[in-house]
């Protein structure tokens, strides 16, 4: 595996990386796509490819846009990049299923050319096409406008699933380009452990994008699409509301049907009997279950055991270790929140008072003299007050921690 | 719909909220130790810098990096992690999880004479995303002494012979209290401040401590800091580590020493001195003071930090790689009635010095 990797001059997190953009690019063509040919009935031409077809066939253009990206890396020569474009825009044209797939597949290979030119003259460049970013939703905000105009409810769903997809891309992208960024940085530094914050960062990313998942995509599946936006010209035209809710009723019994996405694409009539269907859906999710579970056990694990890692000894800190730092913080411990005592008041005065004349927290082994030195702060009257409220054996009275407060 | 626009919803919270959570607690817990394996080691040797970080919370710092300044005669690997000026800003990235302590041993390598020490350790942490930084400091107390390496024995021969004939031709031997060297029986005429009670007890008869003897006269040794340039430094260096090679092995023959500079004290920041020492216990010391030594140029010189008085038995002794006849008059006049041995370090090649009638001159070769 570690071979393969190497060929394409690659560790797996950036390739990871690549496959995340690809798959931006596959989303925002897929999009494209579903808009074109749920629009086109509208506006009366007739196609034979559905809206969730063309998605599902413009998720594939990620394949073609992952070899353009290879073929303008490695292809020395432009007229060898130019006849590779050819064959990309062929292949684009096959997955996708009409023209489009071949048009869009040019306009990036134009682009990559380019960026290419570009890149001769003034160094790397970053490409649209290399990295997702969050304006982008905007195409499926646009998909979900005109759905809601033309009252599109496949349209709406798919617009829906493909921006939360995109969210989860960009969130799983961005998170990891930030690691692999500070990684690349710091590569030449000696000791780096670069294993342990792969693990905890890479952990926390893919973290957010599971719960991503799990947050969005049940609902964006199985939302009812009923949003629904009246242009003004519809009421222009003199018609009651009862009127309207009658030419409204066809397209409300649409959306309430039951989603369907097999019934767009053209198949065979004999469908998977549904008992295996739960088999399926039962033995994925079992899986996936034990996977998670095994995941945490393991992840728990390795965080509570010692072991030596390069030069560094990692330690679970022992109960004992525990108390003694849960002992030394409680000496400088804050008023508690819920303390509303004028002792209290007094104490977060000073502090106030303290961190806006200092800037910047002081050291901890700091007198109260010392802060307000270190502080350039003079106030005496302040000084004796917090001295009470800390250390006096007579707590401060209400009139003292008005008088803080008026000095603070 | 209202489901999605929900769940987006407690997304986005808790994607807000998590920074902030970093923002609050990103140094509760955290705690950062450098010290020094050893106390104190010998030029050329190697020691070793632990580094322990303590994060006792639940909020994991994937990267967290600890820098701070350390004297470039102290070398760390091959200059690793490490960006040098005058002096090394040494900067190492831990990733610690919750509630992990993490044990770092840094190697380094002694490579000149001096005092160190660390008192602070700056800290930048970063969040579970790497999308913000924080910095603090801590505040650390550890120091580590490199000491003056030994000249070779065949080296610094010639002029521990000129200082002991000199010594030796003025000898009186007195008891040193502090020196202790056996036990013998009472008799009478001992004092009784030397009777060692829990001897007797034990014994059952009385019993005196017998001392080391130590040399009534004391030696005096100015070591002169004047630096300037590679040669001027390396030759100053050598005169210090064969100051302090003379000076155990005076204190070895029960030599009272005084040690005067003209290079300030690095570790208190004020003149260098070190009066009436004796004895072969007081050799870590002594070297830990002169790894204290400071080396500067445009200094005083050395001679006007001697003290005034020194008696027809005095002797000093001058470590000066310095050749102009001032430093040759100056010595002179402090010398007066006494003796002097003058010991200069050199290159390969060197030219004639002023003679003076009760000062011997000793070139050594570095």
């Amino acid at each position: 595996m570690k071979e393969k990797i190497n060929l394409l001059h690659a560790n797996g997190r950036t390739l990871l990386l690549r496959g995340l953009a690809r798959l931006h690019c596959g989303l925002l063509a897929a999009m494209l796509f579903a808009t074109v040919f749920a629009l086109l009935p509208a506006v009366s031409l007739s196609v034979r490819t559905g809206p969730v077809e063309a998605f599902l066939r413009g998720l594939l253009l990620a394949v073609p846009a992952a070899l353009c990206y290879y073929a303008i890396k490695r292809l020395k020569a432009l007229w060898q990049f130019l006849l590779a474009a050819l064959g990309l825009c062929a292949l684009s044209w096959l997955l996708a299923g009409h023209w489009g797939g071949a048009a869009l597949m040019a306009v990036m290979c134009l682009f990559r050319v380019r960026v290419r030119l570009q890149e001769e003259e003034e160094g790397p460049i970053a490409s649209f096409f290399d990295q997702p970013a969050y304006p982008a939703l905007a195409v499926f905000a646009l998909a979900f406008l005109a759905s809601a105009v033309a009252g599109l409810a496949v349209l709406q769903r798919l617009s829906l699933v493909g921006a939360a997809l995109y969210l989860l891309v960009c969130l799983g992208f961005h998170g990891l380009s930030r690691l692999d960024g500070y990684l690349v940085l710091n590569q030449g530094m000696r000791n780096l452990p670069a294993r342990r914050i792969q693990r905890i960062a890479g952990t926390a990313v893919a973290a957010v994008v599971l719960a991503g998942a799990v947050l969005l995509l049940p609902p964006a599946f199985t939302s009812e699409c009923g949003v629904r936006i009246q242009l003004p010209s519809h009421t222009q035209t003199g018609k009651t509301p009862a009127q309207r809710a009658e030419e409204d009723a066809p397209l409300r019994l649409n959306q309430e049907q039951p989603p369907d996405f097999l019934g767009e694409l053209e198949g065979p009539s004999w469908q998977i009997p549904p008992i295996v269907s739960y088999l399926f859906f039962g033995l994925i999710g079992t899986g996936t279950a034990v996977v998670v579970i095994l995941g945490v056990v393991r992840f728990f694990k390795d965080f509570s055991r010692s072991y030596t890692d390069s030069r560094d000894l990692v330690q679970r800190l022992t109960k004992e270790e525990r108390d003694q730092s849960a002992a030394l913080e409680g000496v400088h411990k804050r008023p508690a929140f819920w303390d509303r005592s004028p002792s209290a008041a007094v104490r977060r005065r000073y502090r106030r008072a303290v961190l806006k004349s200092g800037k910047e927290p002081p050291q901890r082994a700091l007198t109260p003299a010392e802060v307000e030195a270190w502080a350039g702060l003079r106030e005496e009257r302040l000084h004796q007050l917090y001295e009470k409220a800390r250390y006096g054996p007579e707590p401060c009275t209400a009139e003292e921690a008005r008088e803080a407060g008026r000095l603070g | 719909m209202t489901a999605l626009l929900l769940c987006a919803g407690i997304l986005l919270l808790a994607l807000w909220a998590l920074p902030r959570l970093y923002d609050r607690f990103w140094d509760k817990g955290l705690d950062c130790k450098i010290s020094f394996t050893q106390d104190y080691a010998v030029e050329d040797e190697d020691s070793a810098l632990l580094e322990v970080i303590t994060n006792d919370k639940l909020l994991p710092l994937p990267a967290l990096e600890i820098s701070f300044h350390m004297d470039r005669r102290l070398q760390f690997g091959a200059g690793e992690n490490a960006s040098l000026s005058d002096q090394t800003y040494r900067r190492d990235v831990f990733a610690a999880a919750m509630r992990q302590k993490i044990t770092r041993t840094l190697d380094f390598n002694c490579a000149g004479r001096g005092y160190f020490r660390i008192n602070e350790a700056g800290l930048a942490a970063q969040d579970l995303f790497l999308t913000r930084k924080y910095v603090g400091s801590r505040p650390q107390n550890t120091e580590f002494y490199v000491l003056p390496r030994p000249v070779p024995t065949g080296q610094i021969q010639i002029p521990y012979s000129k200082i002991m004939g000199a010594v030796l031709s003025r000898k009186r031997v007195c008891d040193d209290p502090f020196e202790f060297g056996g036990l013998r029986e009472y008799s009478r005429g001992d004092p009784m401040k030397y009777i060692n009670w829990k001897a007797t007890a034990r014994a059952g008869r009385l019993l005196t401590n017998l001392h080391e003897s130590t040399l009534s006269q004391q030696v005096v040794i100015a070591i002169d800091m004047e630096g300037g340039g590679l040669q001027g430094d390396f030759l100053t260096e050598a005169g210090v580590r064969a100051a302090c090679s003379l000076a155990e092995r005076l204190l070895a023959e029960g030599v009272e020493l005084s040690l005067y500079s003209n290079g300030g004290d690095v570790r208190t920041g004020g003149d260098w001195k070190l009066e009436g020492v004796s004895g072969a216990g007081s050799t870590l010391f002594l070297k830990k003071k002169l790894a204290c030594l400071g080396l500067g140029t445009g200094l005083p010189p050395v001679c006007g930090f001697l003290p005034q008085g020194l008696g027809p038995d005095g002797l000093l002794v001058l470590v000066s790689r310095s050749q102009r006849a001032e430093v040759a008059e100056a010595f002179s006049q402090a010398v007066g009635q006494g003796r002097g041995v003058r010991v200069v370090p050199c290159g390969a090649e060197h030219g004639e010095l002023p003679q003076f009638s009760r000062i011997d001159t000793v070139w050594m070769e570095f």
